[in-house]
């Protein structure tokens, strides 16, 4: 029993043994309705067969990959751009296209690898990726490092382009940098034949966090993806429903005017959209229409604060004002308890309610703390320990008055 | 219904392009069957003369290569054995008309292998491994008149060439220290500086590859952004000193000192990014710099970094004793002139030196050196610039569609017949793109979503009218919502308003520090306000908000 114990990992590193997962006992059902139908097109895993709106953005990466192979040549690209702009669904869709050409021999092999600064546990752990990707071995990183070396630098005459995409790239970026600075310095060997794609949110990364030396050879092949529009986000959406009637024209349009007016990002209009389907069907609607999306759009761009405090005890709002009112007195955003317990003596004698004591004011705190609604000190600190507001003194305002009524 | 709707034309589809796939190999075959038979005996004469010319090694891949271009589909793969076990094949065939596929080329592969054993080709080879761009300057002798920008782009590559013209002075120089410490069989140190993309390594590596040196110094390379950590380079030159492996960092560097002061060949240790060894109290670097002036050492020490007083900053203890100060040399940024020389020598060797016209070449060269002299740049902006000619004129070719049945149809059949050179145009369009900074993000199209201009607008305000320039998110917050609410157009929440700073900060025009609170951390703009308005391009609301000092 001990002998497979320890055979088990080693036959894992080396790759004999497939990684599986446990079959589903039953057969999973296919869409039946109108918008379950919608709504497994809508979700953010489908990626569709050809991207809308990101023609241009393609063609780019098309042709320089297309080029660099042609070339047998490396070189590096910067692609940045918001989350949701579908940056890794194009150049996915490059590679798929570049793989169909090989396929059809119109353009010699080329390996892809493909690693996320996101999934890795530290960066150097970068190399163990690649490496495994590229050869199917597990090694240290060192040793794994030594073997890329030996792969990328020496000149053999049998060797095949190499495409490597990095995801998430300014989580690989560490103090010294060393593993951004060696991916973007095997390219420019002679003999590396690699090509590095690199992906991340800011557009001025390569000046703000990477040192000179690297944003030298990361080069100025840059590309940055642009926030959709309303127009962009409506054709989205309306090439992933294709023919089906499930949505209204205006609900979709909501949809995307609102998400384009915020943030721009595809997932959200699909999120949204996908959560319209089901307040539909909750209602027993055929058809999502506009009251569907709006109760969609209220809860996913909800403010939860107002009826956070409009849920609170009468003597945790009546602390929030008093809260307000000791900031309002003021001028300076940090209360300090007691003075803030006077304000709170002053409103109870007010509203003609006895005051707690300080012990359970302190409670009060330490709950309107726990809430968020406060951003309070330690409770150690007793009467002298400083609050601030962690909403807006109209919100508070705003809550109270409704409840009045 | 639907379902049914989406299905049948996704089988139609797969059958389209299984068909057209089907017929487009046989296409290929013809064609490529055609033009075999047809430009195979005028290529073949001109495959001997390589043959002649050059060395044995680099023949098979040239030849390969012309081929390949005969063929017009498959261009440059030298790389793929089937592709290169295949077409000379048959060209030899058709050539020699023998009936065997396999055994003959195999034989005259052995052939040509085994001649260049003598002394006099092996040197040639020599050569040619030392600069493997050799093999690619053959090619574009005999290329389609095309195929002019390719070269061009692969000439312009920025991997290191095996001349560097500009830096003459600096060769002769690190020759000059080399060659004295050679002689003497003295020691020294140098410490060779200058920003990125000056050609540091590239000099060293070719002074390196000197025969002479080669002969008489066991030359070690380190480049130091490889290690782990500093004190890992011990044991890294342990291992290049064939010292065997050694378990603790003391045991090594006591290895390595025992070495140098043993009877031993002279040491060439180049350490590249040597600012790399920083360490707690610089012991490293320390240690390192004090070998050569140990007796009977013969270490010459070479350091390259980019920051001009390395040595003086973190290493002033080395001033004290005359015989440990480094020899200091400075690689200066290139000029313009330099920039123009090195362009033009690459295409030169290229044979593609009529790609740019001479202006366009000036003035990409002087505004590269106006900003920062980097070669790496001027390389890249000028393969960028041969790429933007290179797609307008192929621009009715490939279609702007992303659909994978179409796009695999290889865009580039046609041969582009005009290939005008590279004009003032592109040159300015590259620049700009590159140098134009922050205006050109948002030039075309109005993407900015409305929010975020909110946002953006509400902060000028504070900035402009506010009595408190500190802007916290919370503050800004109350102000964008006083805003939104003059306009009629719903505000957003905290948490999502958060969310949308850090939208804004991705596009680098704020930074917000102090992510602990949210609502607490502060806000700065990091752009010129006049960048600003003119990316927002909407003067009219933004003069509108600006001037609305009623919402603070």
């Amino acid at each position: 029993k001990t002998a497979a114990k320890s055979h088990t990992p080693s036959s894992i590193k080396h790759r004999n043994l497939t990684p599986s997962m446990h079959q589903r006992n039953a057969v999973l059902l296919k869409p039946t309705t109108a918008l379950e139908e919608a709504r497994a097109r809508l979700h953010v895993s489908a990626v569709p067969k050809s991207l809308p709106c990101r023609e241009e953005e393609f063609n780019n990466i098309y042709t320089f990959l297309e080029r660099k192979l042609l070339d047998n040549s490396g070189g590096c690209m910067y692609i940045s751009g918001v989350p949701g702009t579908g940056k890794t669904a194009t150049v996915n869709e490059v590679i798929r296209c570049l793989k169909k050409l090989v396929s059809k021999h119109e353009l010699n092999d080329f390996k892809f690898i493909e690693i996320n600064g996101m999934k890795l546990t530290e960066p150097r752990q970068a190399y163990v990726h690649i490496l495994k990707q590229l050869t199917n071995r597990t090694a240290t990183w060192e040793q794994a490092y030594q073997l890329l070396e030996k792969q990328f630098i020496r000149p053999t005459s049998k060797k095949c382009m190499t495409l490597l995409l990095v995801d998430e790239l300014d989580l690989l970026c560490n103090k010294r940098q060393d593993v951004v600075y060696n991916l973007l310095d095997w390219p420019t060997k002679l003999n590396a034949q690699l090509v590095v794609i690199t992906i991340a949110n800011t557009m001025d990364l390569p000046e703000r966090v990477l040192m000179g030396r690297v944003t030298s050879r990361l080069g100025l092949t840059r590309l940055t993806f642009q926030p959709y529009n309303h127009k962009q986000l409506q054709e989205i959406v309306i090439t992933r429903l294709k023919d089906s009637n499930a949505f209204r024209s205006e609900a979709i349009q909501l949809v995307a005017r609102k998400v384009a007016a915020v943030s721009g990002d595809a997932r959200r209009a699909l999120d949204i959209c996908r959560r319209a389907t089901e307040i539909a069907e909750s209602h027993d609607a055929g058809t999502v229409s506009m009251q569907d999306v709006n109760e969609a759009l209220t809860e996913m761009i909800a403010s939860a604060k107002v009826q956070a405090i409009r849920h609170c005890s009468e003597m945790e709002r009546t602390f929030l004002q008093a809260v307000s009112a000791e900031i309002a007195r003021t001028g300076i955003e940090e209360a300090i308890f007691k003075n803030v317990f006077k304000q709170f003596e002053a409103l109870c004698s007010f509203d003609g309610v006895k005051t707690p004591s300080i012990t359970e004011s302190l409670g009060i705190c330490a709950r309107l703390g726990a809430y968020r609604l406060l951003i309070c000190e330690h409770s150690r600190a007793d009467i002298t320990q400083r609050i601030l507001l962690n909403v807006s003194s109209d919100d508070i305002h705003f809550s109270m008055q409704d409840i009045s009524i | 219904m639907t379902s049914v709707q989406t299905t049948i034309p996704f089988t139609i589809r797969k059958k389209t392009t299984f068909y057209g796939s089907k017929e487009n190999a046989q296409k290929q075959d013809f064609t490529g069957a055609a033009l075999r038979s047809t430009p195979s005996t005028k290529y073949t004469s001109i495959v001997k003369k390589i043959v002649t010319v050059s060395s044995s090694e680099s023949d098979s891949d040239s030849d390969a290569e012309n081929l390949v271009q005969a063929r017009g589909n498959y261009r440059n793969n030298i790389e793929k054995e089937n592709n290169i076990a295949r077409t000379p094949r048959r060209i030899r065939k058709s050539s020699s008309s023998e009936e065997q596929g396999c055994t003959p080329p195999k034989q005259k592969k052995t052939e040509k292998q085994v001649s260049p054993t003598t002394p006099a080709t092996l040197l040639k080879r020599l050569d040619i491994a030392s600069s493997p761009e050799g093999i690619e300057r053959l090619a574009p002798k005999r290329l389609f008149a095309s195929e002019k920008y390719q070269n061009a782009r692969k000439a312009l590559h920025s991997s290191t060439p095996e001349n560097l013209p500009g830096r003459e002075a600096e060769l002769a120089q690190l020759y000059d220290f080399m060659y004295v410490h050679m002689k003497n069989k003295t020691s020294g140190s140098l410490y060779v500086s200058g920003p990125p993309g000056t050609g540091k390594t590239a000099c060293l590596s070719k002074t390196m590859l000197h025969p002479e040196f080669k002969s008489s110094f066991k030359i070690i390379y380190v480049n130091c952004t490889t290690m782990k950590s500093a004190t890992t380079i011990y044991a890294k030159i342990v291992q290049e000193l064939g010292l065997g492996i050694t378990k603790s960092v003391q045991a090594s560097k006591a290895a390595i000192e025992k070495y140098l002061i043993s009877n031993h060949k002279m040491i060439l240790l180049i350490l590249d990014e040597i600012d790399q060894l920083d360490c707690k109290k610089q012991s490293v670097l320390y240690s390192i710099f004090e070998w050569p002036s140990k007796p009977n050492s013969k270490l010459i020490l070479v350091g390259i970094a980019n920051a001009l007083d390395l040595t003086d900053r973190i290493l002033p203890r080395l001033q004290a004793r005359c015989e440990l100060k480094p020899k200091l040399m400075h690689f200066a940024p290139y000029s313009k002139q330099e920039i123009v020389n090195i362009i033009t020598d690459r295409l030169k060797q290229a044979d593609v030196s009529d790609v740019f016209t001479t202006m366009a070449m000036q003035m990409l060269a002087g505004k590269v050196a106006a900003v920062s002299g980097d070669v790496r740049r001027a390389l890249d902006i000028s393969r960028r610039v041969v790429e933007l000619a290179e797609s307008q004129n192929t621009a009715q070719v490939l279609q702007p569609t992303n659909h994978n049945e179409k796009n695999t149809g290889s865009p580039k059949k046609q041969n582009v017949h005009v290939e005008k050179p590279v004009d003032f145009k592109e040159v300015v369009t590259v620049l700009n793109g590159v140098y134009g900074g922050s205006q050109n993000i948002n030039k075309d199209e109005n993407t900015f979503p409305l929010q975020q201009k909110f946002l953006l607008c509400s902060l000028m305000l504070i900035l402009n009218k506010g009595k408190n320039k500190v802007v916290t998110i919370g503050k800004l917050q109350e102000v964008y919502k006083k805003v939104c609410r003059k306009r009629n157009i719903h505000a957003v929440d905290i948490s999502e308003f958060v969310g949308l700073c850090s939208l804004v900060e991705t596009r680098g025009i704020i930074r917000v520090s102090g992510k602990k609170e949210p609502r607490l951390s502060k806000v700065h703009l990091q752009w010129d306000q006049d960048e600003l308005g003119a990316a927002l391009q909407d003067k009219h609301l933004m003069a509108e908000i600006i001037n609305d000092v009623t919402c603070l």
